[in-house]
C-alpha cells in the first residue's frame, strides 16, 4: 500500500510519541492507526456498541429492530454486517451516527462509544459536527441519494466547507481532489454537473467522495453496490478498500453478500432479527461457521461447481415478526437442528474457537449436539 | 348568481357590521362637554354613481350613471321646477303655434358655455340633428320622432338614402342666435318635456368632433358644472362653472362622483362618511331602519316608476290572449298589499294603476283589488270560455335570473296556486337573453319594470302600451285606447290632455293587459349637513336633478 | 432552449387564433345584442346603430374585420364616409370600439385598466407565495405539530371560503367597522394602502393552495435519500431545509403557480367589482352580460395569452429549479 502524499507528510514524530495512555486524540489516533493498520490490525478500539437497542414505536406495536447489539471496531478495521434484508443492520448503522428516522424509531438504550465519546449522550448539535466529519455514509442507492437539483461539487464540498472550514475556493478545490481520486475523469469540469448526468456507478462514486469528503474516522458503508452493476460493483468496492486504506479510515461495510463481506472484511457480525447471531474474525466464521444460520448463509451462494441444473438453496422459512419476538430462539422456526431446548430460551453469545469468535447457538456450545 | 351570493353573505354579516358600526358610532360621538371645532364646509357633494358612465356624449347618453352626470354638466331648453312643472331653461320662453305645430325657442342671453364660447341657436340645430341623424346612431334619437322629417329620418338607411338632403328638410331652425324653432310634423303637446332631457342640449360642433370630447381637458359644458376629473372606472370631479348664467350660480364648488360598484361597498363609504347621499340596496333596508343613527337619515319619497308582470297576448292562442277574464283572475288573486311587505321588504306602494302618483294624470282609483273570491269565479269563467280545465293550463312565468325577482315570482305563484291549485312554471334567463326571448316569443306572465324618461301619461301610456310601441312586449293593442292617445296628444294644456289620457288608462286597465305590481319609492340616507337637497319623483339618482344648488352645512368629519 | 422558447411562443398564436373563432362565434350565437334594454330602442335605431357598428354584416364578415383587413395607418375609431366606425383590427393593434362605453375604444379601455389589474395580481401572487410557502414548510417541518394544523386550518378556511365571502369580510371588517382603509379608494396610484384589502382578498385562496401543495411536498421531500444524506453530511437543520429540501419540494408546486397567476390575474373581478379597484378584471364579467362585444373579445384574448405565457413561464422555471429538465 502506498501512502497518499498527504500521509506520507505526516510527522513520523506522532508515532514516536505515541503515548501509552488509553485516551487517544482523535487526529493523532486516526494517523496512528493509518499507520499501523497492517502490522496491528487491532491496536486500539475506535468504537464501542453495548447492548444497542433502537425499536420502531408503530401503530401495530413496537418493532425490535436492534435489540441488545454489542460490537467493538478497532481504528482502521473494516467489519462487516451481513444478513438478510430486515436483519438489523442498517439500522444498526443509522443508530451509530443517530440518524434513524425519528418518529417512529428511537435507540431506546445502550451505549455507543466513538472515539471516546458517548456518542448517544451528544447534543444534537455536537452529534452534528460528528456526522460528515468523524463518521462518512454511503447508502445503498446511489440513484436517489443525491440530491437531484444541486450540482455535485457542491455537495461535496458541503461538508468540507462546513467541518473544516474551507472558504469556497479551497473547498471546491478539495471536491475536485476528491472527485479525481474517486476515479471521475476531468474533475473539475464535471463539479457543475448535476446527479442525473452520472451514471449509477459514478454516483456512487461521487458519494463516495461525500462521505469521505473530510476524512472521516469511520465510514459506514450501507449496502453501496447492492444497486449497481456487477461489473461495476468490483470497482466501487476496490474504491472503497484502497481508500479506506490509503486514509486509514474503519469501515463498516454493511451487505447481505457474504462475497463481498469475505474479500473485504477483517471481521463480520452476522446478524438476525435484530440480533448478532455469530461474530469473528472473516476467516473464522467462514471457515468455521458456528452458528446455522451463517451456514444457511453460506449455502445459499451459488458455486461453480454446481451443476447447472441444481436449484439455488435457499434458507426456509422468513424471518420472524419483530413486532413481538417470543423467548425461544429467533432462528429456531427455520433451524434444522431445532431442540425443544431452543424453543423455551434464547442463547447467549459465547466464544467459539477463533479471536473474538462468538456464536449465539445451543447445539455449537461445547458439548452441544450439533458437531 | 354570485351577486346573489355576496348579498347572501351580507345578509349574514349583518349582524357583525351592526354590532361594529354601533361601537364606532358611540367612539365618534362627541363628549356632551367638548366642543367639536367646526370649520365653515368645504361646498364639496360626494355621490356615487354605481360605475363608469358609458358616455358623457349628452346625445348618446340613455343610461342612468351618465345621466347622473350630465343632469348637471348641461342644460336643456325647458328645465323642471322642484315640483316638476316646466320652467325656462336656457330658453327664456316659447309660443307654440295655434295649430301647435311649431314651437319658437327664445333664448336668454348671454349664455356661455365653460368654455367661454355662447351658446347660440344654431348649436341646437346641430345638437338635434345629431342626434337624429341614423349616422350617429343615437339610442334616444326616437324622441325626435314628432319633429318635421324625424320619422324619415329615423327610418332611413344611410348606405341608401341622402341622409344630408334629409337632414336639410328637419324641421328645426335658427333664424338667429337667440331663437330656435322647432317644426312638428302634428302637434304634440308634450314635446316642451322633450326640450328637457339632456340629449337635446345645445353642442359646439367644434367641440363633439373633437378627438376625445367627452375627456375632461375637452369637455365643453352648457350646465351649471363642469367637467375637471374623469378618472375612468375611479371617479369624476365637476366644479362650478363659472360662466353659467342661466339660473342662479350654483352653491357647491364641487362635486365628487364615484364609482363604487358593490352595492354594499357604496353603502359601507357612506357608512365611514366618503359619500355625502347613500344608497341602500334592499337587504340592508332593515338593518337601516332599525339602527338608530341612520335610520334618521333616511330619505323616503316615490319614484316614477312601474313594476309589472305582463300577459302574453302575441300568440292568438295562448290562454291570455283569448280570455280577458283569465287576466282579470290572475290579476284579481294577487295580494299586493301583502306583496310589498313580504317580497319588497316594505318599500315602495301598491301600484292600482299604469300611470304612478305623482304624476299628471295619475288617478286615485284602485282598479282590481284584491279579491279571491272573484278570482276564482273568473277563473272558471275564463276556463269554460276556453272549454279547457285547470289541468290543461301549462304556463310559464318568465324574469331575468340576476337582480332578485325570485322572490317576488314565488310569491305571485303561491298565491295563484293557492286561488286556483294551478303551478305557474318560473323560468329565468340572463338579461339579453331575456329581453331578446320577450321581444321574439314572450312567456305567458314575463317581468319587466318602466321609469319615466319624463314626468307626463304620454310617457307611460303612448311609449309603454300603444299598439305601435316597441316597448309593448306582450302585444296589447286596443285602437280604442291609441285613438285616445293620439287626440291627447295634440291638446295644447295638460289640462285638456288629463281627462283623456284618464280614459285611455280606463280602458287599458279594463283590459287588463298587465297585472301593474308596485310604484318606485326611493330609499335613500342623505348625511345630515347636506342642505338644500330637492328629491324629485323624476330622479333615478336622488336629487341629481338640481345638485348644484346644494349646500354643505359645517360638521365634523 | 432558445429555438424552443420560439417554437413555444409561435403556438401562442394559433391558440389565440382558435380562442377567438370560438369566442367570437359563442358571442354572437348568445342571443340578445349589446343595444338590448328593458326600454326598447326603436327598431329603426337598433338598425342604426348596427350599421354604425358593422353588426349588419355576416358574422364571419365581422371576424374578419375584428381580426383587421390590414390596415397599420388606420387609427381607431375612424369612420368611413357613411360615418361607420372602422377600425385597423387586431392585426394592426386595434381592438375596436367598445359597444358599452361609447367615447372609448377598447385599446383605451384596456390601457387604462390593465396595469392595475396586473399590478393587483401580481401583487397578491407575490403574497401568497412569499405567506404560502413558508407557512406550508412551517406545517411539514412540525408535522402533527400546533403550526401544522394552525396553518392546515388556515388553509382549509382560505380554500373553502370564496373570494367573494372574503372581499366583504374583510371589507366589511376593516373598512366600515373599524374605519382603518377606506371602502372606495380614489388614490390607486399615489395611496399604497389602498392596494391592501383587495390584494389580501385576491391572495386568501392561493396562500392556502399554496400552502397546502408546499406541505405535501415537503412532507414527501423529508422523506428523500437525499434529505437523508445531507443529515450525514452534518449539515445543519436549517441549511438541510433551505438548501436541499424546499427547491425539490417547490418543483411540484411550480406547476400549480402558472394556473395560480393565471386565475390571479384574470379571477380579480369579484374583488375589482367591490372594493371598486379600477382594472379591467370587472369587464372580464360585466361585458358578456352587456354583450361588449369589442370588450368580450379583447378580455378573452388578454387572458387567452396571459395564461398561455403563464404556462411557458412556469416551464421555464420548471427547469430552471429542476435540473434534469431540459427543453430543446
Amino acid at each position: 500500500m502506498t501512502l497518499s502524499e498527504e500521509s506520507a507528510q505526516a510527522p513520523s514524530v506522532v508515532v514516536e510519541d505515541l503515548p501509552d495512555s488509553v485516551e487517544v486524540a482523535t487526529e493523532e489516533g486516526r494517523r496512528m492507526a493509518a499507520q499501523l493498520h497492517d502490522k496491528q490490525p487491532h491496536a486500539k478500539r475506535l468504537l464501542e456498541v453495548r447492548n444497542l437497542t433502537t425499536q420502531f414505536f408503530t401503530r401495530e406495536g413496537v418493532v425490535h429492530a436492534v435489540d441488545e447489539v454489542s460490537f467493538d471496531l478497532d481504528y482502521g478495521e473494516t467489519l462487516g454486517l451481513v444478513g438478510e434484508s430486515g436483519c438489523g443492520k442498517s439500522v444498526t448503522a443509522l443508530s451509530l451516527v443517530r440518524l434513524v428516522p425519528s418518529p417512529p424509531g428511537r435507540i431506546v438504550s445502550g451505549q455507543i462509544i466513538f472515539d471516546g465519546v458517548d456518542i448517544l449522550k451528544l447534543s444534537n448539535a455536537e452529534m452534528r459536527l460528528m456526522r460528515g466529519k468523524k463518521i462518512g455514509f454511503i447508502f445503498q442507492d446511489p440513484m436517489t441519494s443525491l440530491n437531484p437539483t444541486l450540482p455535485i461539487g457542491f455537495q461535496i464540498s458541503e461538508s468540507a466547507k462546513l467541518h473544516l472550514n474551507l472558504s469556497r475556493r479551497a473547498a471546491d478545490d478539495r471536491a475536485v481532489e476528491l472527485l479525481s481520486k474517486v476515479g471521475i475523469p476531468r474533475a473539475r469540469d464535471r463539479m457543475k454537473d448535476y446527479p442525473h448526468q452520472f451514471s449509477g456507478g459514478m454516483r456512487q462514486r461521487v458519494m463516495i467522495a461525500i462521505a469521505l469528503a473530510c476524512d472521516p474516522m469511520l465510514l459506514l458503508a450501507d449496502e453501496p453496490t447492492t444497486a449497481l452493476d456487477v461489473t461495476i460493483q468490483a470497482q466501487i468496492l476496490d474504491l472503497i478498500r484502497s481508500l479506506s486504506e490509503e486514509f486509514g479510515t474503519a469501515v463498516i461495510l454493511i451487505t447481505h453478500d457474504l462475497g463481498i463481506a469475505a474479500g473485504m472484511c477483517h471481521r463480520v457480525n452476522v446478524m438476525y432479527a435484530g440480533r448478532i447471531a455469530e461474530t469473528g474474525l472473516v476467516d473464522d466464521v467462514f471457515e468455521h461457521a458456528r452458528h446455522p444460520y451463517s451456514w444457511g448463509l453460506m449455502d445459499s451462494l451459488p458455486r461453480l461447481t454446481d451443476a447447472r441444473s441444481a436449484r439455488l438453496r435457499t434458507i426456509e422459512g422468513l424471518p420472524p415478526d419483530l413486532l413481538d419476538p417470543g423467548p425461544e430462539c429467533r432462528f429456531s422456526p427455520r433451524c434444522h437442528y431445532v431442540t425443544d431446548r431452543c424453543r423455551t430460551a434464547e442463547p447467549e453469545l459465547s466464544s467459539r474457537e477463533g479471536e473474538g469468535h462468538l456464536a449465539r447457538c445451543f447445539g455449537t456450545e461445547p458439548g452441544g449436539w450439533i458437531a | 348568481m354570485w351577486f346573489k351570493r355576496v348579498m347572501g353573505a351580507m345578509v349574514a354579516l349583518t349582524v357583525v357590521l351592526a354590532a361594529c358600526t354601533a361601537d364606532t358610532g358611540t367612539s365618534q360621538e362627541p363628549s356632551g362637554s367638548s366642543t367639536p371645532s367646526v370649520a365653515p364646509a368645504e361646498q364639496v357633494l360626494r355621490v356615487d354613481i354605481g360605475g363608469e358612465p358609458p358616455t358623457l356624449d349628452p346625445t348618446a347618453a340613455t343610461d342612468s350613471a351618465s345621466i347622473q352626470v350630465l343632469r348637471s354638466l348641461t342644460y336643456p331648453l325647458a328645465y323642471f321646477d322642484e315640483d316638476l312643472n316646466i320652467v325656462p331653461g336656457l330658453a327664456e320662453s316659447w309660443d307654440v303655434s295655434e295649430d301647435g305645430q311649431t314651437i319658437t325657442f327664445h333664448l336668454k342671453s348671454d349664455l356661455k358655455y365653460s368654455n367661454g364660447d355662447p351658446i347660440v341657436a344654431g348649436d341646437f340645430v346641430y345638437s338635434w340633428k345629431r342626434l337624429i341623424d341614423p349616422r350617429t346612431a343615437a339610442g334616444y334619437s326616437y324622441v325626435m320622432a314628432d319633429v318635421v322629417g324625424g320619422s324619415e329620418l329615423l327610418g332611413a338607411d344611410p348606405e341608401v338614402d341622402d341622409i344630408d338632403a334629409m337632414l336639410d328638410a328637419f324641421g328645426v331652425s335658427a333664424p338667429d342666435d337667440s331663437t330656435f324653432v322647432v317644426s312638428l310634423a302634428h302637434a304634440a303637446s308634450y314635446f316642451v318635456y322633450i326640450a328637457t332631457l339632456w340629449v337635446t342640449v345645445p353642442l359646439q360642433e367644434s367641440w363633439t368632433s373633437t378627438e376625445g370630447f367627452t375627456e375632461a381637458e375637452n369637455y365643453v359644458s352648457s350646465g351649471p358644472m363642469k367637467l375637471t376629473t374623469w378618472e375612468h372606472n375611479a371617479q369624476i370631479v365637476l366644479e362650478a362653472n363659472e360662466n353659467w348664467s342661466a339660473g342662479p350660480a350654483p352653491t357647491l364648488e364641487r362635486i365628487e362622483m364615484a364609482m363604487i360598484a358593490d352595492p354594499a361597498a357604496s353603502l359601507g363609504a357612506y357608512e365611514t362618511d366618503d359619500l355625502d347621499i347613500g344608497s341602500v340596496p334592499s337587504q340592508d333596508v332593515a338593518r337601516v331602519q332599525e339602527d338608530p343613527e341612520l335610520s334618521q337619515e333616511v330619505l323616503q319619497g316615490t319614484v316614477l316608476s312601474i313594476y309589472y308582470f305582463g300577459f302574453d297576448l302575441k300568440d292568438p292562442n295562448g290562454p291570455f290572449a283569448q280570455s280577458l277574464n283569465l287576466r282579470k283572475a290572475f290579476t284579481e288573486a294577487i295580494d299586493r298589499e301583502t306583496m310589498i311587505t313580504v317580497a319588497f321588504g316594505g318599500i315602495g306602494t301598491v301600484a292600482y294603476s299604469l300611470v304612478p302618483p305623482g304624476m299628471p294624470g295619475y288617478q286615485d282609483t284602485k282598479f282590481w283589488e284584491y279579491n279571491l273570491e272573484q278570482a276564482q269565479a273568473d277563473f272558471a269563467a275564463g276556463l269554460s270560455e276556453l272549454g279547457i280545465t285547470a289541468a290543461d293550463l301549462h304556463l310559464q312565468i318568465g324574469f331575468n335570473a340576476d337582480s332578485n325577482h325570485e322572490n317576488k315570482v314565488e310569491f305571485m305563484q303561491g298565491q295563484w296556486s293557492t286561488a286556483f291549485g294551478v303551478t305557474v312554471e318560473p323560468v329565468s334567463l340572463e338579461w339579453g337573453a331575456y329581453l331578446s326571448r320577450l321581444s321574439e316569443d314572450p312567456f305567458d306572465i314575463f317581468r319587466l319594470g318602466w321609469g319615466a324618461d319624463y314626468p307626463h301619461p304620454n310617457n307611460f301610456l303612448t311609449d309603454l302600451i300603444s299598439c305601435s310601441s316597441g316597448n309593448n312586449n306582450g302585444g296589447y293593442c286596443n285602437e280604442e285606447v291609441d285613438a285616445l292617445l293620439a287626440e291627447a296628444a295634440v291638446k295644447a294644456t295638460l289640462d285638456e290632455q288629463v281627462p283623456l289620457y284618464n280614459q285611455a288608462q280606463e280602458q287599458v286597465m279594463a283590459d287588463a293587459p298587465i297585472i301593474t305590481i308596485r310604484n318606485g319609492a326611493r330609499f335613500t340616507l342623505i348625511k345630515p349637513w347636506v342642505q338644500n337637497l330637492v328629491p324629485t319623483s323624476q330622479d333615478s339618482s336622488t336629487g341629481e336633478l338640481f345638485y348644484s344648488w346644494i349646500t354643505i352645512a359645517p360638521h365634523e368629519m | 432552449m432558445g429555438a424552443y422558447l420560439i417554437r413555444r411562443v409561435l403556438w401562442i398564436i394559433p391558440v389565440l387564433f382558435v380562442v377567438s373563432i370560438i369566442t367570437f362565434s359563442l358571442m354572437h350565437a348568445v342571443p340578445g345584442g349589446p343595444w338590448s334594454k328593458e326600454k326598447k330602442l326603436p327598431p329603426s335605431v337598433i338598425e342604426h346603430l348596427d350599421q354604425k357598428y358593422n353588426l349588419d354584416e355576416p358574422v364571419f364578415i365581422q371576424y374578419l374585420n375584428w381580426v383587421g383587413p390590414l390596415q397599420f395607418d388606420e387609427g381607431a375609431l375612424q369612420r368611413d364616409e357613411a360615418d361607420n366606425l372602422v377600425f385597423g383590427g387586431l392585426l394592426a393593434g386595434d381592438l375596436g370600439p367598445s359597444y358599452k362605453y361609447l367615447d372609448r375604444s377598447v385599446n383605451d379601455i384596456v390601457a387604462d385598466g390593465i396595469w392595475v389589474t396586473v399590478q393587483l395580481g401580481l401583487m397578491s401572487f407575490i403574497l401568497s407565495v412569499i405567506v404560502g410557502i413558508p407557512l406550508g414548510v412551517i406545517a411539514a417541518l412540525r408535522h402533527n405539530g400546533i403550526p401544522d394544523y394552525a396553518a392546515t386550518f388556515v388553509s382549509i378556511i382560505g380554500i373553502a371560503t370564496p373570494t367573494f365571502v372574503a372581499s366583504i369580510l374583510l371589507l366589511v371588517v376593516f373598512s366600515i367597522a373599524l374605519g382603518w382603509f377606506q371602502p372606495n379608494s380614489l388614490d390607486w396610484r399615489t395611496d399604497p394602502s389602498s392596494w391592501v384589502l383587495p390584494v389580501i382578498a385576491l391572495s386568501l385562496f392561493p396562500i392556502a393552495q399554496i400552502a397546502r401543495y408546499t406541505r405535501a411536498s415537503m412532507l414527501e421531500v423529508t422523506r428523500r435519500d437525499y434529505v437523508r444524506t445531507a443529515h450525514s453530511k452534518g449539515v445543519k437543520e436549517g441549511s438541510v431545509v433551505v438548501v436541499h429540501m424546499i427547491r425539490n419540494a417547490l418543483i411540484p408546486v411550480v406547476t400549480i403557480l402558472g394556473p395560480l397567476l393565471a386565475f390571479l390575474i384574470t379571477g380579480s373581478f369579484i374583488t375589482e367589482f367591490i372594493f371598486s379597484v379600477p382594472g379591467i378584471g370587472r369587464y372580464y364579467v360585466t361585458s358578456i352580460g352587456q354583450r361588449d362585444y369589442g370588450v368580450i373579445m379583447a378580455m378573452t384574448m388578454l387572458y387567452a395569452a396571459a395564461i398561455a405565457i403563464m404556462n411557458l413561464v412556469v416551464d421555464v422555471l420548471y427547469a430552471y429549479i429542476d435540473p434534469r429538465i431540459r427543453y430543446s
